[in-house]
């Protein structure tokens, strides 16, 4: 019926500051489980131990979004990057005719923005949730702070960025190749 | 204005000055009511405010090395508490002295602040010589006396303020990003990646002007406590710290600084010879300064113009005394920081705007 009470090694904070006291300055931070989980799944923290998914834990920030509630909107200022725990959120863009299109259609463990960490340009899409999502934000300034302080796990981090964008870009460059190779050449425009 | 109907369409723009406007008056506001009711609890936050802002890049300097954000916060703090031991036992009984000794200058049986700074320039000043401007420089004077004196004891000659602000730091350097990061989960979602980076610059500026600031202020303290000691000026340790913290303060400082030693200098009935000295003193160790700052610093802070320096700087100096003078600067430029954020970032996030998708 009650749940059985944990033994306290901490025998002389409980004897001398009280148990409350003690635990409450000295108490390390502790990531819940369910956000180590997420970012097990993300290629951006791979290989990391679970020190170092806790010092990225520290500095994230868990938001919730409703239905066709927007993350942000094309041409905001970049803040930074979000990963998706749970829910779903979709990419638009404006093509020439000012159609929205939908670039692409995200699930829990894949991310979005990461490009605003590096840089403060303007979002090139739209990002809206489908349904009700929880993202985790890692924004700019926070991951700064995190390179000053422990400069060995920044790099680490900012290696598996530069990697990532770097596959993007081939994929880019691939999927560019590939439409000119199947295009009309009388329509293309020079 | 509408004719046909009652709506009123504002120039957006002037909406966002209007209620950015009304924001700093409530903020103006509540500062003064608050400064009477709580002004030594604000003064103890304001200190241990400033402290985190400065022991900021020392504590990433010991994380840096690979310990963690706790053990590096207590090692800090250790190493202030033993600082703090010595002033208490060897400066803190020579201020707590000199404090209450230099209020007396201010005990009405004396004779007043004017009469007594009149008789110690041995002439009539004719416009101090009116009952009136009398009464109202008695009034101003001693106000601004007894606030900075009453701040000074609560900060600086106790040792449990001492501690108290240690603690605050402690917690401020420990759980700063936590307690940051708790106020930003109640942001809307709509404004929270624009505040995530308001607060980001408001503390990186804030920080940088303090740290600019600091290593000056303390050059000239202590050249400030040296030389008055030197001249044998009464007071010389408490009117030496002023003087350091008064540098802090903008376009204002080196000459704020001063006049608390050129006053009492005065009222101890040592005019002209002993005043000229002190005068010529301070203006030596800001010659000094100034060579370190073009040897040292390539870049200064110019975050606020010289007349919005003066206007904060006298607002804080009626509202808290000496400690509200230090701290209005680097708040104003705070305040700057955010409304200009603000401002841009209504703008650059559409908030009053059409979604665009």
């Amino acid at each position: 019926m009650f749940p059985k009470e944990k033994q306290n090694h901490d025998s002389f904070g409980a004897s001398v500051l009280g148990r409350g006291l003690w635990k409450n300055i000295f108490k390390k931070e502790t990531a819940p489980d369910e956000i180590i989980t997420t970012l097990r799944q993300v290629p951006l923290f791979e290989g990391m131990t679970n020190s170092e998914l806790n010092s990225f834990s520290a500095i994230l920030h868990r938001r919730r979004f409703r239905q066709k509630e927007t993350v942000f909107r094309t041409g905001d200022p970049g803040a930074g990057m979000y990963i998706l725990e749970r829910g779903s959120v979709a990419i638009y863009t404006r093509n020439v005719e000012h159609k929205r299109e939908e670039l692409a259609r995200l699930g829990p463990g894949e991310f979005f923005g990461e490009l605003a960490l590096v840089d403060e340009s303007p979002r090139s899409a739209t990002a809206v949730a489908l349904e009700r999502s929880y993202l985790l934000g890692l924004f700019s300034p926070d991951l700064r702070g995190l390179i000053d302080r422990q400069p060995r796990l920044g790099n680490k981090f900012l290696f598996q960025l530069a990697s990532l964008i770097g596959q993007r870009l081939k994929h880019t460059n691939a999927e560019l190749q590939n439409i000119r190779s199947n295009a009309d050449p009388s329509k293309m425009i020079t | 204005m509408n004719r046909s109907g009652f709506t009123i369409n504002l120039d957006q723009g002037k909406l966002q000055a209007v209620l950015l406007l009304m924001v700093v008056l409530l903020a103006v506001g509540a500062a003064f009511i608050l400064s009477g009711a709580v002004g030594s609890v604000i003064t103890l936050i304001m200190c241990s405010f400033l402290l985190t802002l400065v022991l900021q890049p020392v504590v990433t300097f010991i994380e840096q090395r690979g310990l963690d954000l706790l053990r590096s916060a207590t090692i800090i703090i250790v190493g202030l508490f033993l600082l703090s031991l010595l002033f208490t036992f060897f400066v803190s009984p020579i201020l707590s002295r000199e404090i209450q000794e230099l209020s007396i200058i201010n005990d009405a049986s004396s004779g007043g602040v004017a009469q007594r700074f009149q008789r110690g320039l041995g002439i009539k000043i004719p416009i101090i010589g009116s009952e009136l401007i009398q009464s109202r420089l008695e009034i101003t004077v001693t106000d601004f006396w007894a606030k900075s004196i009453s701040a000074l004891v609560v900060g600086l000659s106790s040792f449990a303020s001492m501690t108290i602000i240690m603690v605050i730091t402690f917690c401020g350097i420990k759980d700063g990003s936590r307690i940051r990061k708790e106020f930003l989960s109640l942001v809307p979602n709509r404004y929270f990646e624009m505040t995530v980076m308001l607060l980001h610059k408001i503390s990186h500026r804030a920080g940088r002007y303090v740290r600019n600031e600091l290593p000056f202020a303390l050059l000239v303290g202590t050249l400030a406590v040296t030389a008055l000691y030197f001249l044998d000026v009464r007071f010389y340790l408490l009117l030496g710290i002023l003087a350091g913290f008064a540098n802090m303060i903008p376009f204002l400082g080196s000459f704020t600084g001063a006049l608390p030693a050129i006053f009492v200098v005065v009222t101890e009935g040592n005019w002209p010879g002993g005043a000229i000295v002190v005068m010529v003193a301070f203006a030596a160790i800001q010659m000094v300064k100034n060579l370190l700052i073009t040897l040292f610093r390539f870049s200064r802070t110019e975050d606020l113009e010289p007349l919005t320096t003066i206007i904060v700087v006298l607002i804080g100096g009626q509202l808290m005394g000496f400690p509200g003078a230090l701290a209005a600067a680097p708040v104003a430029i705070m305040a700057k920081i955010a409304v200009s954020e603000l401002i841009g970032a209504f703008r650059s996030y559409r908030i009053f705007g059409p979604p665009v998708v």
